[in-house]
């Protein structure tokens, strides 16, 4: 008994030892949030195109609605084999089918998230190079540049280490701290703008708008789960994770976007943001603490977007892998080389950042606003789409297998998801031009809803295609890893010659 | 007489510098399930449907030290699925296994020195003792010369570079290693699918996938 113990031990030490801990996973899932990202770049950009200045709440309310969803996301995620991907929930609680529109809907959610950046470096990254190198050159040549590095590093398996990451991420907090310190301490005349936090705005003309663009800023919460195998103590890690990521996030955000609207004052603030963008954040700091502390941000700014960038196009990358691996994609795109990147799903991701780069310096289109922020709030809606359908899945899920999961986390908490999503999401449709900044009447306004109901119908019925014209793929959607070749490889030959290698 | 994992690791041995072609953890991955596999095909472990691993009398003693190692191991321990195996004997399969080759005198170790740290490294002692386990194969599979035909061990050794995705470090023409490449799913097709092996093949195969997805290579 003594020896039997003492060598599971020594197995279960030895495997835990490789795992990852609770820092390890909170460190990847916050940096691929990319703060500053979205408190210099997303914020600004979403006072100056929506005029509204409510974003604080709107972080909070999407803030907990998310919690509230992570609630049996997260449950499930321990239950059920492979949970590292919206789509396979879908695919598991509610049907094969529409799992294959869900992965459609995913694929194209996070490739808008991921090209979207490349307008934010190609605008953040002019003026940097203005000031200090003398250069003063299209955006679109900074954003190949940036397309090129992280296309390498993708290619190449160069991945950022870990402690690298960790160090940039808490640089990016700490200055967002002392920025929103600084503005805090320096109020406009009109006081606490404590009407930032008014969720009642949210369901006022426009409000809903906010909604999308916090969901944006919470973008990689979801990929905790991911670790579930890889972690020494799943059931507390991941949740822990999942909800510490949300909540860090959360605060955050609300934090410096209400301090940005203290300083600059709520009357102020849309029209400093159209004027100054990006920028504003920095002036701002610069002008209450000196130009070094704006200069480290800009910086620091720039090495957020690069590691967003590199953080979305391995989920895209990884994302097509599994597809391909599934053969709801071809199959060549679930391979990979010997070091274990999936190159041609990285390639196929690296090709649809240059077609667009080109495609909007050919025509002319402005990068700040209709390629990072259009295609970031797009992207975000289409993961708020995708979360809607997972709440979704994860009630039906329970409803079948109850398992000994307890009411709240079984039934309670994935029906009051779907309830509050629901709203969210009709909040953000109904107040889609004004996400935009465009016109009720602008082709875009419902457009962009359309070609994601659009592609999550072709994909579910490419999944029913599937279903009876190639049951062997059909049978292992939302399988992930366990998704094997031997399954589906084997086909009319399988019995040939079988009695060879037996015994 | 080759055994399974010595052929995967050779296969996946880079020949200049003796140190696996492949990332370090896949290659891992793939030795190691060439170490379950010997146990399998000599009779002194089964795989059972619920993938689970049952060790047998038929085939004890084990005739090699590290079958013999294994199967003590298994033998003392509490179940753990099969999976739980694969990824624990990955922590050390190719060192293990590049012992063995040393102690048969195919390979020879030699250490190297890093910036922060030391590497050991496997280098042949003839470049033939890597390509012997891939040609050997290759002719079988094309059935090209009479009276050599493709054993259970051939087909697991090769069919573990497969599901872990290795087959190009392997197989790079179009001569030879093209039509064995032609040739291989149908062997593999034949492998009946409670086979022991083929659950092997499915372990292996999503452990290497749950690798990738993780950035654990």
């Amino acid at each position: 008994m003594t020896s039997t113990y003492r060598r599971d031990d020594a197995i279960t030490s030895a495997l835990a030892a490789n795992k990852l801990d609770l820092r390890a996973v909170l460190s990847v899932v916050l940096g691929a949030t990319a703060p500053l990202t979205v408190a210099a770049g997303v914020v600004a950009t979403a006072f100056a195109v929506t005029g509204l200045v409510n974003l604080p709440a709107g972080f909070i309310v999407v803030g907990l609605v998310l919690a509230l969803f992570s609630v049996g996301y997260v449950a499930m995620a321990q239950r059920i084999g492979y949970s590292g991907a919206f789509y396979s929930y879908i695919a598991q609680g509610l049907n094969k089918a529409l799992g294959v529109g869900g992965a459609w809907v995913a694929l194209l959610s996070y490739n808008l998230l991921q090209v979207g950046l490349y307008g934010a470096a190609g605008t953040a990254a002019n003026p940097l190079a203005k000031q200090y190198l003398g250069l003063d050159l299209p955006w679109w040549v900074f954003a190949l540049i940036a397309w090129a590095i992280v296309g390498t590093l993708g290619i190449l398996n160069i991945k950022i280490s870990g402690r690298v990451l960790l160090v940039l991420l808490a640089a990016e907090m700490l200055i967002i701290l002392i920025y929103s310190g600084s503005f805090l301490a320096h109020p406009a005349g009109s006081g606490a703008a404590l009407q930032a936090f008014s969720p009642a705005a949210l369901f006022e003309k426009g409000g809903g708008a906010l909604l999308a663009i916090a969901v944006l800023g919470f973008v990689g919460f979801e990929s905790a789960v991911v670790y579930t195998e890889e972690t020494r103590n799943p059931h507390r890690t991941i949740k822990t994770a999942t909800f510490a990521s949300i909540a860090v996030v959360g605060a955050l955000y609300a934090l410096s976007s209400w301090a940005l609207i203290v300083t600059t004052g709520p009357d102020n603030i849309v029209k400093a943001a159209q004027e100054q963008g990006p920028g504003l954040l920095f002036g701002t700091a610069g002008e209450q603490l000196g130009a070094t502390w704006a200069d480290i941000g800009s910086v620091l700014f720039v090495t957020s977007l690069l590691a967003a960038m590199i953080s979305f196009h391995q989920t895209t990358a990884r994302y097509t892998f599994v597809l391909g691996r599934e053969r709801v994609f071809p199959v060549q795109l679930g391979t990979t080389r010997a070091d274990g990147v999936p190159r041609l799903a990285s390639l196929l991701q690296t090709l649809v950042g240059l077609i667009v780069i080109v495609t909007y310096a050919v025509a002319g289109w402005d990068p700040l606003v209709q390629l990072f922020f259009y295609g970031g709030t797009s992207g975000g809606f289409g993961v708020l789409f995708l979360i809607f359908w997972t709440s979704i899945a994860v009630w039906a899920y329970f409803a079948r297998n109850p398992h000994d999961e307890n009411a709240w986390r079984s039934r309670v908490a994935p029906l009051l998801s779907i309830v509050a999503v629901a709203v969210v999401l009709v909040l953000v449709l109904v107040n889609f031009a004004t996400l935009l900044g465009v016109s009720e009447t602008s082709p875009l306004r419902w457009g962009v809803p359309l070609a994601f109901l659009t592609v999550a119908v072709l994909g579910t019925l490419y999944g029913i295609w599937l279903r009876f014209a190639r049951p062997d793929v059909y049978a292992v959607i939302g399988l992930g890893p366990a998704a094997t070749s031997h399954g589906v490889v084997r086909s009319s030959t399988a019995n040939h010659a079988a009695h060879r290698w037996e015994g | 007489m080759s055994r399974i994992a010595d052929d995967v690791f050779l296969m996946l041995l880079d020949e200049r510098s003796g140190e696996p072609l492949a990332a370090r953890r896949i290659a891992g991955l793939t030795v190691a399930a060439g170490m379950l596999a010997e146990l399998v095909v000599s009779s002194c472990l089964t795989i059972t449907p619920d993938g689970g691993v049952e060790l047998l009398d038929a085939g004890w003693p084990p005739q090699d030290e590290i079958e013999a190692e294994v199967y003590k191991l298994i033998h003392e321990s509490n179940a753990h699925p099969l999976r739980t195996w694969v990824d624990y004997l990955a922590l050390e399969s190719w060192d293990r296994v590049g012992r063995r080759l040393a102690h048969d005198d195919v390979v020879q170790v030699v250490a190297r020195r890093r910036l922060m740290s030391k590497r050991i490294a496997y280098v042949p002692k003839e470049s033939s003792a890597v390509l012997a386990p891939v040609v050997r194969i290759s002719l079988r599979l094309t059935g090209e010369v009479p009276g050599e035909e493709l054993t259970l061990l051939d087909l697991t050794s090769i069919g573990l570079i497969a599901v872990a995705g290795l087959l190009d470090q392997v197989w790079w023409d179009e001569g030879l290693h093209g039509r064995a490449r032609a040739a291989l799913p149908e062997w593999l097709s034949q492998l009946p699918p409670d086979h022991p092996i083929t659950q092997l093949f499915a372990v292996t195969e999503s452990a290497v996938a749950e690798a990738v997805l993780t950035s654990t290579t």
